[in-house]
Order: C-alpha cells, then structure tokens, then sequence
C-alpha cells in the first residue's frame, strides 16, 4: 500500500506519447522529482514523496518506456531533448510557474540543463549522482564494447546489447546489486528489479542510442556555468553508475554545496531516505526564503 | 525562515515527558502499553505522556483517556497495509512488512519532526520498527533516552519461501544484530515483554547466533503483560449476566484481534456453528468482529451474536467457556492468562505466530492449534469446540505484575 495517494494525476500528450504525472500535497514551492531513466519509474520516489508533500508541492512523472509513460520506438523518440522538455510539458501541466527541481542521475543533469536554460522558472536544483559529462565515465561502463556479442558475459561485460534482449532479469539484477553497494539492500534492489520489468531491453537499447544533450564536455561546462539558482549537490562515494568526479566538478562550478554520502552509492535516496528528506527539506526551505528577502 | 517563531525552553523548566509509540500491528500492543504508561505515571509524578498512534491503538488510547499527539494524523496506517497485504487467513508478516518500507520512512519522518518540536526525557517504542531502524540508520538523530520493547526477537523464514527467503530473513537479522554491536547507545533499554524461556530455540541464521542465547544477553524481561489482574468467579459471572448469558449456557468467544486480517476465519466459525450446536446445543456464540470489520459484513446464525469492538474484551473472554481465537499472542495469553480452553487458527505463512507465539504457548501448556485448512472444515472444528468447551485446564500461571516491572526499567531512564 502507498503511504499517501496523489491528488492530481493526468498525463501530458507529447506528439502521440503520453506522459505520466501525479501531483502530491498541496503546498508551496512546487518540487518536481524527475527521475527519466528508462529503467525505473517515479516510484523510484516513494521515500520522499510523503514526507515532501507534508510541506511542498511535489510533481513526479514518469520516464518515456516506464510506468504509465508511452514507449517511442525509435532512438529519436528517447532524446534528451525531448525528455526536457516533456519536464517543462509536465510543469506547464500542473501549472507551475516556478519550482525546486530534483534530479537523480540522468535526471539530475535534466535539472542543471533546465536552469540554465530558464532561471526564471527555476528556485532551485538538487542534482543527485548527476549524469553529466563533466568528467570521463566510469572505467567499468566503457571498458566491454556493448554492440559486439561475447561467448560469455561476466560482471560489467553484461552491460552488452545481446546479453539484455537475451536474459534482461538477470541483467537488472547484477546492476542493481552494483547500484546499491551498501549491506543489506535486498529490498532496494528488488524494487528496482521490479521496475527494470515494466520496460523492456528493446526500448532501454533505443534509449541507449538516442541523441545525448548537449553533446559534449564544453556545453555542459556552459549550461553549468550559467546556473544562478541555489544548487544542492549529492553523490555516493561508491556510486557505479555516474562517475562521483561529476558531482564535486558541478558543486565547483556552479558554486553548490556539495553532501558526500560516504559508503553511499547510486541512488541514496532509496538507501538513506531519511538522510536524503531532511536534506532535501532543508535545501527547499533555504532556496525559497533566500528568493523572497 | 522568515517569519518563524520559536521557544528555548530552560532545561531545568521543562516538565518531564515522554512520548510512546504502540505498534498498530496487533491490536494488544496498545492494551499492554496503556497498563505500563499507568505504572509509569505513579513511579513518575507528574510525568506527561504522548502517543503517537494511528487506528486501531487511537481506539484503545481513547477509551483509557490518554493524550494523542495531533502529529499522529500524518502517520500512514500500518493496519491498512497488513490488510491489503492479506488472503483469506493468510499474512506472510515478513514479507508484508518489507514491503510496508515506504510507511514505514513516512512514519519515522513524522516522529523526528514531533522530537524536534517536543522534549522528551524518554520515547518508548513498542514494536515500532521504524524508530528503532531508522535511529541506528541516523544515529545523530536520537535526543532522548530510548527504549524498545518487543515479544519477539527474530525474523524467520516460513517454510514455503524455500531458501531464497531463509537468506533474506537471516539478512534483516544480522542487520539488526550489526546495528545493535555498532551503537550501543542508540538503545538505552530493551525490554523483552516475556520471559527468558518465551524465546524460540533457532539461530537468526546460517552462521548467525542463536537467537535464545543473544537475547538473554542484551535484553531485560519484564515478565508478560496482561494489562489487567484476573477477573475473580464473581467478575465473570457479572459479564455473562450483564451480556445476557444463562448459566447453563457454554459461551464461546469467537474474535480474530484488531485489524481486519480475520474476517476469513470469522467466516469459517460462522459455517461451524450449527454444527457445534448440534453436537453441544447449550452453545452459544459470541462472534467478535473487532474495530476495523464491518459485523453487518457477517452471516447470521441462530444462538450466536455479532459484535463490532467491543471494550475490555479480556473480560469477555474470561468470562468464556471456550474460545476460537487467530494465533495473535495477546488474545491467546488472555485467555492463558484467565485458565480458559481456546482453539487457535495462526495465520498461514505468519511467522510469529506459526513459530514465535505457538513457541510461547507451548511452553504455558495453553491452547489447542489448528492449521487454517483444518478449521476450514465445519465438522472438524465443530468437533474441536464441543471438546474443548469446559474443559478443565491447567496452565502455567501468567505473571500479573509485568506492567509494573517494565514501567520499573523505564522510570530508571527518566
């Protein structure tokens, strides 16, 4: 059972794919949480959605090929691009003029994007374990070539196209157990198995493929340069997936403050979500009042 | 903030306080916890007390006139959860509360912000897992003495989870066991609401300890906790007049606890009764729908009668020739406790009640078990009931000064 119901939900129509978005709470700012990785939906949320909506107004929708959210079938219909603006859609939708927005991931390097883009619209950002090229990946991810197929596949060598349409359960399973390296996880990961299974290996592949926004290190350096808002950094030390170096490269940048959850690793969130709510809380409250003196 | 407003208030002018948290997940937490909260209050004079509580403990809380701290509106109902997380007479317990995991961070959230706002010299949590968990998670959180009360110690695999769910409860336990070597000081007591030889005889896993050993080293018991002294001969023929019964009628008791799990069971009695009628006609039901059944939601059977929640059900109970009750460990030490026969159908995969509380009435030499499937059948339990009504019984005598022996631990601790 949900420890609280939404008190809005709908869906925005982008060019034929919908959009799935619920609203929880009904205070003030609005806070979106995007989390628009195909592989999970905005359940990924669910440690922090009763807890904000005591006090903000909090937006989350789901990614393109997850939860209620259409999937594209082209690698086109997966751009970046596409999915920040679908952000946007949504907060046109809720009517939000302005927010805090929380990213994890690929999201959190959505919501670097978004204030640079419009610091109008934008009190705030949070980026969590950010999926920015502000660094080089992580040597594990570009180490095994994911095109060509392997006789056999062990560890990071999973992380191969053939290896996902040929046996996707246990592909989810190996990542999330390398996403959650802190001790007695079981239920973490299997949350996130189980949303790994409401998408499909075809449409994480044209994810995969699809075009990247914007397109290299020194546009990224740009878009984060020209961030004005309060920003909140937060990074696992022993995060797998996003490179740490990103997150402390964005906290220098754009002059954030940067928490380092050490023994953390991808998705603190679910992990430490208490840690994770207070900081969060703290963060909204002080970007809002720092706005209105 | 802008426009915030707070009061420091001198250590030395702040009243004594404490706030105590009472598992909804069993509807006897509350019952013992309202018995030890009193003793408390006449070994601490002037001491306040909160609850913060949700439904169906508000209910208990209510009738005692205890304080309900208004934060607890923004608690997520546990009970609702166990209910939808049930089938039938089914709750596998482990993993409903696993999966309970987002109420139970909503619920922690809400009690930090109460201990911010508040002082408390000591927060009591009966059960309350989320306190326990997510302190020794966040050990900078605790500003008060702390204390935690269980009746059992343990997560154990059932048998039909084969032993994917034997790892996985042998991880949540040394889990606990990890949180409880790293931060001593995170608990200030741990009362086990029992007595040493109440604890199953397991380890907590493959290569863990056994669970017997270790909770005789790092808890104190309170004895169990009735809440209430035994009725005399006189109380309980006083309920069974003011209740409408005849002396030559054999009372039996029919109640499934307080959440809204046994309505399966409810049924199954419900088919047995003309059977049981038959077999002894001076039978007469008294069926116990508890606070979150509907008893309008229930067949009708001549000789029997339905009742929502009703108050001081220990009495009622005492007062029974027999009793068909679920294996909650409440209902069924009452009824231990009062030297009544019952018949006790656990809930199927619940693990505290197919290993923790049958391990416990065991040893009492209390109640007749039946698997659900047997229960099913209305001429087997039928037959159960008609032998087990008047039966002479002798149990192990139940402890009557628990209360007070729990409240002892906690005063030192205000």
């Amino acid at each position: 059972m949900r420890a609280v119901e939404p008190v809005e939900s709908g869906f925005v129509d982008r060019d034929g794919i919908p959009i799935h978005y619920e609203v929880y709470g009904d205070g003030e700012p609005t806070l979106y949480l995007l989390m628009p990785d195909t592989i999970v939906s905005s359940r990924a949320w669910k440690a922090q959605v009763p807890f904000l909506a005591r006090f903000f107004r909090v937006v989350v929708s789901d990614p393109r090929g997850n939860g209620g959210s259409g999937t594209p079938s082209t690698e086109e219909g997966y751009a970046d691009r596409l999915q920040i603006d679908d952000a946007w859609a949504v907060l046109d939708a809720v009517g939000a003029a302005q927010a805090v927005l929380v990213g994890l991931c690929t999201g959190a390097g959505y919501v670097v994007l978004m204030a640079a883009e419009a610091p109008e619209r934008v009190l705030g950002i949070c980026a969590i374990n950010p999926g920015l090229q502000l660094s080089p990946p992580l040597p594990h991810k570009v180490a095994f070539d994911f095109d060509a197929p392997r006789d056999n596949y062990e560890g990071w060598q999973k992380m191969n196209r053939h290896y996902w349409l040929a046996d996707w359960p246990e592909f989810t399973a190996f990542f999330f157990a390398e996403m959650f390296p802190e001790p007695h996880s079981s239920k973490q990961r299997e949350d996130c198995v189980g949303w790994a299974m409401q998408t499909t290996p075809e449409a994480m592949i044209l994810a995969g493929y699809s075009p990247p926004y914007p397109g290299d290190e020194a546009q990224t350096i740009a878009a984060a340069e020209a961030v004005r808002c309060p920003v909140l950094v937060i990074c696992g030390s022993l995060d797998k997936c996003q490179n740490p170096e990103r997150s402390l490269r964005l906290a220098e940048i754009t002059g954030g403050e940067l928490v380092v959850i050490d023994g953390g690793g991808h998705l603190p969130q679910a992990r430490d979500p208490v840690k994770v709510n207070l900081l969060l809380r703290e963060f909204v409250r002080r970007a809002v009042s720092g706005r209105s003196h | 903030m802008k426009g915030s407003r707070h009061t420091w208030v001198r250590a030395q002018r702040r009243g004594r306080r404490a706030l105590f948290l009472s598992s909804p997940i069993g509807l006897g937490h509350a019952r013992r916890d309202v018995a030890i909260a009193q003793e408390l209050r006449t070994l601490v004079p002037g001491l306040q007390i909160d609850w913060l509580a949700q439904h169906p403990v508000t209910r208990v809380l209510a009738d005692a006139g205890e304080t309900i701290h208004p934060a607890s509106a923004w608690l997520a109902n546990e009970s609702a959860h166990i209910e939808d997380e049930s089938a039938d007479h089914d709750l596998h317990a482990f993993q409903a509360i696993r999966r309970m995991d987002e109420i139970l961070v909503n619920n922690f959230m809400v009690f930090n912000d109460v201990v911010d706002e508040t002082y408390y010299d000591l927060v009591i949590g009966d059960e309350a897992w989320d306190v326990d968990y997510f302190l020794h998670e966040n050990p900078e959180l605790k500003r008060f003495a702390f204390a935690w009360l269980t009746d059992f110690v343990g997560w154990l695999p059932m048998p039909a989870g084969g032993e994917a769910e034997v790892a996985l409860a042998a991880d949540y336990n040394a889990e606990m066991l990890e949180q409880r070597a790293r931060y001593r000081r995170l608990r200030d007591a741990s009362i086990f609401v029992g007595n040493p030889d109440d604890i199953v005889d397991a380890p907590f896993g493959p290569g863990l300890p056994e669970i017997g050993e270790w909770t005789r080293a790092n808890y104190e018991f309170s004895g169990y906790v009735t809440g209430f002294v035994p009725p005399s001969a006189e109380q309980r023929a006083a309920v069974r007049t003011r209740l409408g019964y005849r002396p030559e009628d054999r009372l039996c008791v029919v109640t499934v606890g307080g959440s809204g799990v046994g309505d399966a069971l409810l049924h199954r009695v419900m088919d047995a009764i003309p059977l049981a009628r038959r077999l002894r006609p001076e039978l007469k039901f008294l069926v116990v729908a508890g606070p979150r059944i509907d008893p309008g939601s229930l067949p009708r059977r001549r000789g029997s009668s339905v009742r929502g929640f009703v108050r001081d059900l220990y009495l009622v109970l005492a007062a029974c020739d027999v009793a068909v009750v679920q294996g909650g460990l409440t209902t069924c030490m009452e009824l231990a406790a009062a030297q009544r026969p019952f018949i006790y159908v656990p809930l199927e995969n619940h693990f505290e009640q197919n290993f923790h509380v049958r391990h416990r009435l065991e040893r009492y030499g209390a109640g007749r078990c039946m698997r659900y499937a047997e229960a099913s059948d209305p001429a087997a339990l039928a037959e159960a009931i008609a032998e087990e009504v008047s039966r002479e019984v002798q149990y192990r005598s139940v402890e009557t000064d628990g209360a007070a022996r729990a409240a002892a631990l906690l005063g030192e601790l205000i």
